[in-house]
């Protein structure tokens, strides 16, 4: 890494002036510019297929009856008046928030667990990060197995054996909706409490040491000193989370594809629906695109908070 | 001895990847002397250098048929590149996205009528009448009477919205055929002292006499969109009068017919079926029926293939075989189904792939795909009467397979819907409507705004003005 | 490689004893013994899906779909042969057209590895050129990455597909590792940023006055001093393009088949071979657990594309 410059070189640097540094500093600026464009071509080019992708949403194409032309902004003026959109549009919201509130709250237990000195908190700490390794497409195929009616199910079968009444899970519809959350919080439960254990693990211990020593209990400890001290931690969670479960697609359409009845027709889902095996490509599109705004404003919003919060 | 001619066959499958294999059937004549004999009756060899791209259904149909493709580029000289395979649904939405987007990357596919309606409709498929009347195209040992009318029948079409099957083109040739019984639990039935249901109200009565201890009377599809409406309950909804879409291409399914079966069926799936009904796919019902869980699956035929296996199925030996509900004046109705083999208009050489469509659907090709692949059920007269064949289905289901599944294919058994191209919304709705039912909503309330929904759509698609 | 260090911090050490005392250490026994416990009931629900698949994987044809479910059974190795050699125990149907597991994921290796080699390679660049030079739109760029994150994929899926089968992309190894970018470069280009970021600048203004180039100064300096955190995000680039199933699915075909496409290709339309789809599984995922175990420290980094540092 020794990196020999000839030493008059060396002196002519260290006496440049301020003129010099900002010459240096734009060129750096140049520079940089040009580092970015390599990691850039792919993503613009891509980006540009998703403007032709928002492009068709503008006009009337159908799967199975080709382009029937330029149709402005007929599409998204529908969804305004279509009830299923407004239905799945909520349900999306539903399932974010009680998805993500159940990630946050059940990760901030774990986080707590494992930041104590217990015997054998690798093991545990290993064992954590296991689902997130999961292939969706395979993760879905096996939940929905899990899932099974009957005695035969994974589950029901140890309901069974209990005695206890067997479920329908995802198969029931008052039931379904949060059976899928379950799978959403079994797959990102880990995701959120690493994080949090990582912010917990930068709080200086001192500061719960002393707080022990005024005589504060756990609890206070906790509301008064770790979880403030955490917030930016559960922000940058938040931003993940919110954007993931917003866009949700794999589990719920490998499992009930929107069902019992459009209990779980989340709004990706009834747009692939409505694109794919119902044909109507460009009204599907501007489902998805709806779905895109979404996603931007509430990622833009959070990422301003996420920088605002670790610059303070 | 039939091990080892089983071993073979593996090796062919192999040796298909690299598309060299010298490995043949040992109950079939040898393979050169086969082909030999097969060139001497028809130019084989007239598209040699030609080149078929193939997209195929997960099925035994394939499974069997496969291993025979060398001998296929031995006969022509047409090359076949290994086939792209996938489970039903990716199957579906990946051929859709090569025909509609006009990529012609497959050659030849599979398909079957609902699906190739808006296919046809849109110009996807190209229409195979032309090569099976040429004689400088169809080999004279083809046989074409040989395959059922009623199956090629229910395969052409005229595209005459809501009407015209049986007429026109042949869009695709069919390779098996699936109808729909009442699969039952004969020992359960007879210990509680009942027969298989006529009506749909001794239907439910039945289920409800089966459920005891951890046996429920009843497992049908649940899945939306997984084929839920298309199978038992069709039947029953056509046993009963009932039709989907009339001559106007009005949705009819909240008629008072389409009311009462689909109460008597929610109502009793909810009493004597599954508790997780709306996530049982055409597989957990199979399986679930298999293993004892259950004393009927309304469904397809051929799963008795599974259901009669000792080695897999705890219910062996024990299953019988039924028409599915109807009305107590009325013949039975069995919707019915066929995987078909059918030829993309974008084919890049449409003789080549016309060759091996005409191959793949020969007396010799699905007499295999049955006998070792269990295709069932087959779709030659030719097959379905071949000794071997004869012997397996006789013994099904106690003996009622056949009985049951040769009235079906008699004459109960016809399309359950009427042609026109917007077939996913229409069945995909009304499962949704069953799911709502079962779930405790009005029936005549659900079906309503199913109906709604389904005249709205077909309006906006343009089916219907 | 590192052994397998979780997340440490400051924190983890037991509080030095302030109150030294029986009832003190005798709560924080009891405590202790509480939170195993529950730490013991979670894991147990969560590694359930796996224990069913890797039983699933070892059970035969007949015990597979049992009610009530099998527990205890005689295991077998059958399914694994299958899978990993192509030796079949019996002769059922799907014997005949074996779903070519070694053969994908000899795909998803290339696939997976040549995309986070690629991704390596232009991402480094781009991240430490965002953590070094005071590029006045640089968070724009960063956002633009970021929000390939919510772009909805089957918008562009159509218009990708023509234009794959244009170019002659499609099914090809090498249309793959491209698209696998879009994933592969903003978690690449984030976390190495927060890496780079956390280099002393001096290290980089004194070898600047010794005159190395900007591209010295990256390989000399930034990459030897982020090697774990390279390793890291390698690691993690590797799993997401692993994992992925859109991009080979619709715009692959045979020749590029990944494994978990492979995977789901045991859903045959007469039965449903669960013993060996679930083999399969343990086959996919056991490489992923392992990678991911060797790079267990800098997990959090790479996960929240780092914005949260161990």
């Amino acid at each position: 890494m020794a990196i020999l410059a000839p030493p008059v070189r060396r002196q002519r640097a260290m006496n440049k002036g301020k003129v010099e540094r900002d010459a240096l500093e734009t060129a750096d600026i140049r520079a940089g510019r040009l580092m970015m464009i390599p990691a850039l071509i792919i993503p613009v080019l891509l980006a540009i297929v998703f403007f032709f992708g928002f492009y068709l949403t503008l006009r009337n194409r159908r799967l199975n009856r080709g382009d029937l032309g330029f149709v402005g902004l007929e599409n998204y003026a529908r969804l305004l008046q279509d009830d299923k959109f407004w239905h799945s549009l909520s349900l999306t919201l539903k399932f974010t928030l009680t998805d993500v509130g159940l990630e946050l709250s059940l990760a901030t237990l774990m986080a707590l667990a494992l930041s104590q000195p217990l015997r054998g908190i690798r093991i545990y700490r290993a064992l954590l990060i296991i689902p997130l390794m999961t292939p969706p497409v395979v993760g879905a195929l096996v939940w929905k197995v899990l899932y099974r009616s009957g005695n035969g199910g994974f589950f029901n079968y140890f309901l069974w054996e209990a005695g206890l009444p067997m479920q329908g899970f995802i198969g029931d519809p008052s039931q379904a909706i949060f059976s899928l959350v379950a799978i959403d919080v079994w797959l990102y439960l880990p995701f959120v409490a690493i994080i949090l254990l990582a912010g917990l693990q930068t709080l200086p211990q001192e500061q719960i040491d002393a707080a022990h020593v005024d005589g504060a209990n756990g609890w206070q400890v906790f509301w008064q000193i770790q979880l403030p001290y955490m917030i930016p931690f559960y922000i940058v969670a938040l931003f993940f989370r919110v954007i993931d479960s917003l866009n949700i697609f794999d589990t719920i359409y490998g499992t009930t594809k929107g069902g019992p009845g459009d209990a779980t027709r989340v709004l990706a889902v009834n747009g692939f629906e409505t694109a794919f095996p119902f044909f109507n490509l460009s009204y599907g599109g501007a489902i998805f695109v709806a779905l895109w705004l979404l996603c931007t404003v509430a990622g833009s919003l959070l990422f301003i908070w996420v920088k605002r919060s670790q610059a303070t | 001895m039939k091990l080892q001619n089983r071993t073979n066959r593996r090796r062919f499958v192999q040796g298909a990847a690299v598309g060299a294999a010298a490995v043949g059937a040992s109950w079939l004549p040898t393979r050169t002397d086969r082909i030999r004999a097969m060139q001497d009756s028809f130019d084989w060899k007239q598209f040699d250098g030609g080149q078929v791209r193939l997209i195929l259904n997960k099925h035994p149909y394939t499974e069997s048929l496969l291993p025979l493709v060398p001998e296929f580029e031995e006969l022509t000289g047409i090359s076949v590149p290994e086939p792209l395979i996938l489970p039903e649904a990716e199957y579906f939405q990946k051929l859709l996205l090569d025909l509609s987007t006009g990529a012609g990357e497959f050659d030849a596919f599979m398909t079957g009528p609902y699906v190739h309606w808006s296919y046809d409709s849109a110009g996807w498929t190209e229409p195979l009448e032309p090569f099976l009347a040429d004689p400088n195209m169809t080999s004279p040992e083809y046989d074409e009477a040989d395959i059922f009318k009623s199956l090629m029948d229910a395969n052409r079409w005229d595209l005459t919205l809501g009407g015209g099957t049986g007429q026109g083109s042949q869009w695709a040739i069919p390779v098996m055929v699936e109808t729909y019984v009442q699969s039952f639990r004969k020992d359960l039935y007879d210990e509680a002292g009942i027969e298989p249901a006529v009506t749909i109200e001794q239907w439910r009565e039945n289920n409800a006499a089966v459920t005891s201890g951890d046996i429920k009377g009843i497992i049908v599809r649940g899945e939306r969109g997984g084929g839920m409406t298309g199978t038992g309950f069709i039947s029953s909804f056509r046993g009963y009068g009932g039709v989907v879409l009339d001559e106007e291409l009005v949705c009819q399914i909240n008629s008072a017919e389409g009311v009462h079966v689909a109460e008597q069926y929610c109502a009793s799936v909810r009493e004597s079926g599954p508790e997780g009904w709306a996530n049982v796919t055409w597989y957990e019902g199979q399986e679930s029926f298999a293993n004892g869980s259950y004393g009927q699956y309304m469904d397809c035929d051929f799963f008795n293939a599974l259901y009669d296996d000792p080695d897999k199925s705890a219910v062996a030996g024990q299953v019988g075989f039924a028409h599915c509900p109807h009305a107590e004046d009325r013949d039975p109705f069995s919707s019915l189904w066929t995987w078909a083999l059918a030829m993309s208009s974008k084919a890049q050489d449409k003789n080549a792939a016309w060759y091996f469509l005409q191959w793949a659907t020969m007396k010799e090709q699905m007499l295999v795909a049955t006998v070792e692949g269990r295709n069932y059920n087959p779709t030659r007269a030719s097959v379905f009467d071949a000794p071997e064949v004869q012997a397996t289905m006789a013994e099904w289901a106690n003996g009622t397979y056949l009985p049951v599944v040769l009235a079906n294919l008699g004459g109960f058994a016809t399309l359950g819907w009427s042609p026109q191209p917007e077939q996913t919304f229409v069945s995909t709705r009304w499962d949704q409507a069953l799911q709502e039912i079962w779930a405790g909503d009005g029936a005549q309330t659900a079906l309503d705004s199913a109906k709604e929904d389904i005249d709205a759509h077909l309006v906006d698609t343009g089916v219907r003005s | 490689m590192q052994a397998p260090v979780p997340i440490a911090g400051s924190g983890s050490r037991p509080p030095p004893s302030t109150r030294p005392g029986m009832s003190r250490k005798a709560r924080e026994r009891r405590n202790h013994a509480l939170l195993h416990i529950g730490l013991i009931i979670y894991f147990t629900v969560s590694l359930m899906p796996f224990v069913w698949t890797f039983l699933t994987s070892l059970k035969q044809s007949r015990d597979v779909a049992a009610a009530p479910l099998k527990i205890f059974f005689q295991p077998t190795l059958d399914n694994y042969r299958a899978v990993l050699f192509n030796q079949y125990s019996d002769d059922s149907a799907l014997a005949r057209v074996r779903v070519d597991i070694p053969g994908s994921f000899m795909n998803s290796l290339i696939i997976a590895g040549g995309a986070t080699l690629l991704a390596m390679l232009l991402g480094n660049i781009a991240a430490f050129a965002l953590a070094r030079y005071k590029m006045p739109e640089r968070e724009v760029y960063a956002f633009f990455f970021l929000a390939f994150r919510f772009a909805p994929v089957f918008v562009f899926i159509i218009p990708m597909f023509l234009i794959y089968q244009e170019i002659g992309l499609y099914n090809t190894h090498l249309g793959m590792i491209l698209i696998s970018q879009v994933i592969a470069i903003p978690l690449i280009v984030w976390v190495m940023r927060s890496f780079y970021e956390s280099i002393p600048p001096e290290l980089f203004d004194s070898a600047a006055l010794d005159g190395a180039t900007r591209m010295q100064m990256l390989r000399q300096i930034a990459l030897p001093l982020a090697a774990p955190g390279l390793a890291a995000t390698a690691v993690l680039a590797f799993i997401a393009c692993w994992n992925n199933f859109v991009f080979p699915f619709l715009l692959g075909a045979k020749q590029t088949q990944t494994i978990t496409l492979a995977t789901i290709t045991f859903i045959g339309y007469e039965e449903v071979a669960w013993g060996m789809m679930t083999a399969a599984a343990i086959v996919t995922i056991v490489p992923e657990l392992i990678l991911a175990m060797l790079v267990q420290k800098h997990i959090v980094r790479g996960l929240t594309y780092g914005a949260v540092k161990e």
